[in-house]
C-alpha cells in the first residue's frame, strides 16, 4: 500500500487530475469509517469525509512528496471530527438525541442488510447498541485513541503521531478508555461470559 | 516503578501485538505470580474481545457509487463561490489603485502612530503578576474593611491549596494510572500558590493573624515540594510529600481554620487572633 501511495503522490504532485479521484476511491471508506467511529453519526461522517477530501484538493499544489498520505488523511479526519464534536456539544438540547439517533441508525442499517434473521439479529442488535452507547460515554480523547487502535488498526506510535502526543499519553488514554468501557459494559459482560485463558 | 505498575503499563502494547519478547516474558512471569494483575488483565481482555463484536454499520452500495459525484459537485460549488469572491477583491483593488496618492500617505502615517502607541504601552507600562492582579481585582470588587478582605483572600488561598493537597492525598497508585494525577497541572498551580504565599504571609504578619500566617507558611512548604516533583512515575517522591501532608495534619488544620473563621463570621467579628504559643513551622 505504501508503494501504491507513493505512486499516487507522484501523480498528484505532477498535476495528474485523475490521481485525485483515484485517491478518493482508495480512501473514502477508511475516512468515512474513522469519522463515523468518532462521531457516531452517519451524516456527520459523510460530511467530514467530504470535507477531508476538499482539504486535500485545496492542498494538492503544496503537498510534499515525502509526506505519508495515510497519516495525513487520518490527521485531517481526526481534527475535523473533533471540530464536529465541539460544534455538537455547543448545542446541548439537540445533541442529547444523538445517542438514540446512533441506535436507530444502526438498527435500520442492520435490518436492511442481507441474510437478516430477526431472532438472531435481536441479540446482535442489542450488542451493537450497547457497544455504540458505551463508546459515546467515554471522553472524546479516549474514544479517538480507542477507535484508532482498536477499529482502525493503527499502531500506538502512528496514533501518537496523528494526535501529536507521546506514546505514553496514547497508552494512558487507551488504558482509561478500556477501564471505562468495562464499567459501561459490565452488565452485558456478566451476561455474555467469556472465559479467556491466559496463554 | 513497582512491578504491578510496570506490568499494567505493558497491557496496551500486549493487546495490540506490539510487545517485544523480553517485555512479554516479564509480563507472562508477573501475571503467573500476581492474582490482582492477572484478574485486571483478564477483565480488560474480555472488554476488548467483546467490543470487537461491534459490526460497523455500512451504508448501502448506492451511497458509495455516487460518492465521487457528490464530492465533485461540492468542489464545483466551492470553486464557483471562490471565483465570485476573487471578482469582488479585484474590483476593490481597482478602486484602491484609483485613489489619489496623498490618501495612502495619510493612512500609512495614522497606522504608524497607532502602532507606536501600542508598542510604547506594551514596553513601558509597569508589569504586574497575575497574583497582584487577582489581589487588586478582589480589593476593587469587595469594598469592605481591609481586615475582612485579607481574611477572605486567605480563605480563598487555603481553599485552592487544599484542592491541590487533596488531589495528591487521594491519588492511589495501585488502582490509578500515573497520568490520572495530572502532575504538570498540579505543579503549575503549586508554583503560583507558592508565589502568592509570600505576599499573603507578609500581610497576615502585619495584621497579627498569626494562626493564618502559620497555616499559609505550612502550605507554602508542601506546595513547594509539589512544584519540585519530577514526574508522575517518581512514586517515592510523591509518597514522601503525601506523608508530609498527613504528618503535619494540614488538612485537619485547614478544616479547623474554616470552622474558626465561620464562627467568627457568625459572631460578626474579624479581630486579630490571640497570639498562639505554637512555634513557627520552618
Amino acid at each position: 500500500m505504501a508503494q501504491n501511495d507513493q505512486i499516487l503522490i507522484d501523480r498528484l504532485c505532477s498535476g495528474d487530475q485523475t490521481a485525485f479521484y483515484d485517491l478518493v476511491g482508495r480512501y473514502k471508506k477508511k475516512i468515512y469509517h474513522l469519522a463515523y467511529d468518532i462521531t457516531g453519526d452517519h451524516h456527520e461522517a459523510e460530511d467530514i469525509s467530504q470535507e477531508v477530501f476538499m482539504k486535500v484538493y485545496r492542498a494538492l499544489k503544496t503537498f510534499r512528496r515525502d509526506a505519508k498520505m495515510s497519516s495525513w488523511l487520518h490527521q485531517i479526519t481526526v481534527n475535523a471530527s473533533i471540530d464536529s464534536l465541539r460544534r455538537k456539544s455547543a448545542k446541548p438540547a439537540k445533541s442529547m438525541g444523538k445517542f438514540d439517533n446512533v441506535v436507530a441508525q444502526e438498527n435500520i442499517i442492520a435490518s436492511s442488510t442481507q441474510n437478516y434473521d430477526p431472532v438472531q439479529s435481536t441479540e446482535s442488535i442489542q450488542i451493537q447498541n450497547r457497544i455504540s452507547l458505551a463508546l459515546q460515554k467515554i471522553s472524546p480523547k479516549e474514544r479517538i485513541v480507542f477507535v484508532l487502535c482498536h477499529y482502525n488498526g493503527l499502531k500506538l506510535n502512528e496514533t501518537a503521531e496523528i494526535l501529536n502526543v507521546t506514546i505514553g499519553t496514547v497508552k494512558s488514554l487507551l488504558f482509561r478508555a478500556i477501564r471505562k468501557l468495562r464499567k459501561e459494559l459490565s452488565p452485558f459482560l456478566n451476561d455474555y461470559r467469556m472465559e479467556i485463558p491466559h496463554e | 516503578m513497582s512491578k504491578c505498575k510496570k506490568c499494567r503499563s505493558l497491557f496496551p502494547e500486549y493487546f495490540y501485538g506490539e510487545l517485544d519478547p523480553p517485555k512479554k516474558k516479564f509480563l507472562d512471569e508477573h501475571l503467573s505470580a500476581c492474582e490482582k494483575c492477572k484478574s485486571q488483565f483478564a477483565e480488560m481482555e474480555t472488554v476488548l474481545r467483546f467490543t470487537r463484536k461491534r459490526i460497523r454499520p455500512e451504508p448501502p452500495e448506492e451511497f458509495w457509487d455516487s460518492y465521487e459525484e457528490r464530492l465533485e459537485r461540492r468542489i464545483e460549488t466551492e470553486e464557483a463561490s471562490t471565483v465570485g469572491r476573487e471578482s469582488l477583491w479585484r474590483s476593490l483593488g481597482r478602486r484602491f489603485y484609483a485613489a489619489p496618492k496623498w490618501t495612502y500617505q495619510a493612512a500609512a502615517a495614522v497606522a504608524l502612530i497607532v502602532i507606536g502607541v501600542f508598542i510604547g504601552r506594551a514596553l513601558f507600562s509597569p508589569r504586574i503578576t497575575g497574583v497582584q492582579l487577582a489581589s487588586q481585582r478582589l480589593e476593587l470588587t469587595t469594598p469592605q474593611q481591609p481586615e475582612t478582605t485579607l481574611i477572605h483572600r486567605s480563605q480563598d488561598y487555603i481553599e485552592r491549596s487544599k484542592l491541590i493537597l487533596l488531589a495528591l492525598v487521594n491519588f492511589d497508585p495501585s488502582t490509578e494510572d500515573p497520568y490520572a494525577l495530572n502532575l504538570p497541572y498540579q505543579k503549575q498551580v503549586s508554583k503560583a500558590l507558592v508565589e502568592e504565599a509570600g505576599i499573603l504571609k507578609k500581610e497576615l504578619a502585619e495584621s497579627d493573624q498569626e494562626r493564618l500566617e502559620n497555616l499559609v507558611a505550612s502550605l507554602e512548604i508542601i506546595l513547594l515540594q509539589i512544584a519540585n516533583l519530577e514526574s508522575e512515575s517518581d512514586l517515592d517522591a510523591i509518597s514522601f510529600v503525601r506523608d508530609g501532608i498527613e504528618k503535619r495534619g494540614i488538612i485537619m488544620e485547614i478544616n479547623l481554620t474554616d470552622l474558626r473563621l465561620f464562627m467568627n463570621r457568625a459572631k460578626g467579628s474579624v479581630s486579630p487572633e490571640q497570639p498562639s504559643h505554637k512555634p513557627k513551622t520552618t
